[in-house]
């Protein structure tokens, strides 16, 4: 038998899931009868309901799943992200003294054919991987306490 | 901190996803709790207390 928790997931899920869907065939609609099928016009504005779709099972279901977990679960993550991630911004702050040695010239030449674009990329994501991989590290360290 | 929660729960005859269920926490925080590795919130030692019929000194102690 499914617990009370599981239960309240579950609903939470459905409304994720249903709701987005609702956004989007709802927009959708509502744009198609403005501009008409195949106006290039509808184009921009149907991309912006589908990200308003998504955004909202994004933002439903992280907020949903962090109400669902218990307060050890909270604890956990709450101790793994500022450890694991503050962790990973010292640990990687060093990459910057790299660009300030003989003004980036190291970092230059290991991504030669980077536009700034992609310069820009690498700096997010790689910060984002940092802190992920730093706070999985700090939970798996929080929970082996917790036993 | 220690505490008389498996005690109490072993009195009572439920397994520790019973008392999860009860307290409407994972079974991990029981355990956690148990073994005294975790401390809980004011709220759930007073939700523990009210669930056993005793005061919260009474459970936890120093």
């Amino acid at each position: 038998m499914l617990s009370r928790r599981q239960l309240a997931f579950i609903r939470s899920v459905a409304v994720a899931v249903i709701g987005a869907v609702v956004i989007w065939i709802g927009a959708a609609a509502i744009i198609l009868a403005i501009f008409g099928r195949h106006a290039p016009a509808a184009a921009p504005w149907l991309a912006l309901a589908k990200f308003a779709s998504l955004a909202w099972a994004a933002g439903f279901g992280w907020m949903v799943s962090w109400r669902r977990l218990d307060e050890l679960a909270q604890e956990a993550r709450k101790a793994s992200w500022f450890i694991g991630a503050t962790g990973a911004i010292l640990l990687t702050a060093p990459i910057m003294l790299l660009w300030l040695l003989n003004g980036g010239a190291f970092l230059t030449r290991l991504v030669a054919r980077g536009t700034p674009g992609a310069y820009f990329a690498m700096g997010w994501i790689g910060l984002v991987f940092a802190q992920l991989l730093g706070s999985w590290i700090a939970s798996a360290v929080w929970w082996a306490t917790k036993r | 901190m220690k505490n008389r929660l498996k005690a109490l729960r072993a009195e009572r005859g439920w397994s520790q996803a019973e008392l999860a269920e009860r307290l409407d926490v994972s079974r991990q925080s029981v355990v956690s709790i148990e073994n005294g590795k975790y401390d809980p919130s004011l709220p759930l030692a007073f939700k523990i207390a009210r669930l056993f019929c005793q005061p919260i000194e009474a459970i936890f102690q120093d």
